[in-house]
């Protein structure tokens, strides 16, 4: 599959992302560029073997477009702009920041502390980070090793 | 167990690493070009080590 074709389906796949403000299908996918779903579904494929996606088990659907995770987790991601409040999930603290860095707005990352349950509250605005409480981000799985399972890093 | 990192150096990873997530010229980086990142903030431990 050509390299051109799978880029045109990554991008337009966060572009929907990003404007819907959830996970589109590979048919919404393939509507909007107005090619096959199966020629979504080989690119989803092929880009989840290079590491840019991951896929949920059964379906084939987009589990993650990191930084952005297509199903709910502990770590929401809001911003605000003169258009009012949006958010989306991050698959952790990490991509949750992650998300607000893509967006090149300011937000906050709603979430608890991984130790106590504390709820928590990261705010970046004009670039600066800022926890209430104050707080440390902690990575368990060494770099070498975040491929092996990443849904569970 | 693990790495710590101070807020600042987490938001300083993740701007570096998703800012240019939406672009169409985004390319997965290579594992020095990773390596390289990590090291500019700081990250310098095994625990970083792609590979």
């Amino acid at each position: 599959m050509p390299d051109d074709f799978k880029n045109r389906v990554r991008v337009r796949l966060y572009q929907l992302f990003v404007e819907v403000g959830r996970c589109p299908r590979s048919a919404e996918v393939a509507g909007s560029l107005q090619c096959s779903v199966s020629d979504v579904t080989a690119a989803f494929q092929e880009l989840a073997a290079a590491h840019m996606l991951v896929l949920q088990p059964g379906s084939g659907e987009i589990l993650m477009a990191n930084p952005l995770s297509a199903v709910p987790t502990p770590f929401v991601a809001e911003t605000q702009s003169d258009a009012g409040s949006r958010s989306w999930y991050g698959n952790c603290i990490w991509d949750a920041l992650g998300v607000i860095a893509m967006l090149q707005c300011d937000g906050r990352v709603l979430t608890s502390c991984g130790c106590c349950g504390e709820s928590m509250t990261v705010s970046v605005r004009k670039r600066q980070v800022e926890a209430q409480p104050p707080g440390l981000v902690h990575f368990a799985i060494p770099a070498k090793r975040w491929w092996d399972d990443i849904v569970f890093n | 167990m693990g790495a710590v990192l101070s807020l600042e150096q987490a938001w300083k990873l993740a701007d570096s690493w998703y800012r240019d997530r939406l672009s169409a010229d985004w390319r997965r980086r290579t594992v020095d070009e990773a390596h390289d990142l990590f090291r500019s903030l700081g990250l310098t431990s095994e625990f970083w080590r792609l590979t």
